[in-house]
């Protein structure tokens, strides 16, 4: 063998035997760390406003998916049109992964309020899934500007009057004026793609 | 951490812009190191010319070298580097026929495009079959598609499928690439020199 050879020989093998020595490590970010978590919280960027998914529904926006977050019975009394019923407390369950942990969809967690939906939120988030988002305001929001928009008084800027005009035309889209009244209008649920982690693709 | 388009710290707009830029390197040194000769290439298959074994088989370790101690410094995280999947019988049955491809042609499909870039006709030629091969395989794919997709064993690693180490495995792999070295060199001096 060729005398130039020799060290690079020498380093490959030293650099193999210290491969030899150093244990396995694991690098894969499985949940979000908690400061990450504190940050996003704080912001904003997890609401979707009541008139943006309405405006969504009605047109029938294909990446959408509603996930009424709240215990199955006050799912079946009411829920609003084309919603899936994930409760929270089947949200670490195998069944309902393949919708949370996924990229094709934005998932728009409701609940009453915001607290609950809030915390489905926060699971997903934990566990580094993307997509997932949080009705403002909950039901109580939808009802109150989508379901009976209250009318503007006489001196507010003619905006809120334009407003008001859209919020009665998704009112009456929605069957409007009776909140507990399940609407008639259904979106078929939309199935959702599970998620490949999404890699660096190679080759020759 | 790495890798860095899979973790959006490159976005993916940028991702291609990279990969170009990339594959441009890339061609430009195939071509420096004479892979667009088709009699280094097959030199290695009649044993006057071992450049090819030589220059992949460095490329490997020093790849394979560089993710695991990358690894172990917390630089990367290997889940997210893509592993082909293994379709076991597909996958030899496609080698097989590359490698005639290879001996037949004198290319690999990489050093072809390299080849065809600086004038080669034989390397144009030899992409028209390519792209001949392609067409076949897409207008006949509901014929091969169940042997296409049978026998996948997934991402497998060959350290996981021999239940050792992935340290030992690296250092094994690094030994044999320099047996396989010095024993090529052996055999080039023992066969008669070609002039190209």
């Amino acid at each position: 063998m060729n005398k130039k050879y020799i060290f690079p020989v020498i380093i490959l093998l030293l650099l193999g035997a210290i491969l030899l020595l150093i244990p396995h490590k694991d690098n894969s970010q499985k949940e979000l760390s908690a400061e990450q978590l504190l940050l996003e919280m704080n912001g904003i960027s997890r609401f979707f406003s009541t008139e943006k998914v309405a405006d969504m529904m009605i047109n029938k926006d294909p990446s959408l998916l509603l996930i009424d977050v709240r215990p199955q019975e006050k799912y079946k009394e009411f829920h609003l049109p084309g919603a899936i019923n994930i409760p929270i407390d089947s949200f670490l369950t195998e069944t309902w992964k393949p919708y949370l942990n996924q990229i094709a969809m934005n998932n728009i967690f409701y609940s009453n309020g915001t607290s609950l939906a809030d915390a489905a939120w926060m699971i997903c988030r934990r566990q580094n899934f993307n997509n997932n988002y949080v009705l403002e305001g909950g039901l109580n929001a939808w009802v109150e500007t989508v379901l009976k928009p209250e009318k503007p008084v006489t001196d507010n800027p003619s905006e809120e009057f334009n407003k008001y005009q859209q919020q009665k035309g998704a009112s009456i889209f929605f069957g409007g004026g009776d909140a507990g009244a399940e609407s008639n209008i259904t979106a078929p649920v939309p199935k959702v793609q599970v998620k490949k982690k999404k890699k660096v693709q190679g080759g020759c | 951490m790495g890798p860095l388009i899979a973790q959006g710290v490159i976005s993916s707009e940028w991702n291609y812009v990279i990969a170009f830029m990339i594959g441009i390197s890339f061609g430009f040194v195939l071509e420096r190191a004479g892979f667009s000769s088709s009699r280094v290439l097959a030199g290695v298959f009649y044993g006057y010319d071992f450049t090819v074994l030589r220059v992949f088989f460095t490329a490997a370790i020093t790849a394979m070298l560089g993710l695991l101690y990358f690894n172990y410094l917390g630089w990367i995280d290997l889940s997210l580097i893509y592993v082909n999947p293994t379709f076991l019988w597909p996958a030899i049955v496609g080698g097989v026929i590359m490698g005639a491809g290879f001996i037949l042609g004198g290319f690999c499909p990489g050093t072809s495009v390299c080849a065809a870039a600086i004038g080669k006709i034989d390397a144009m030629i030899f992409l028209v079959g390519i792209f001949l091969g392609i067409f076949i395989f897409a207008e006949g794919y509901p014929l091969f598609k169940e042997f296409y997709m049978s026998s996948n064993l997934g991402d497998i690693k060959v350290f996981d499928s021999l239940g050792i180490s992935e340290g030992l495995f690296a250092f094994a792999l690094i030994v044999i690439a320099l047996i396989a070295f010095i024993v090529t060199a052996w055999i080039q001096n023992r066969t008669k020199k070609v002039e190209y």
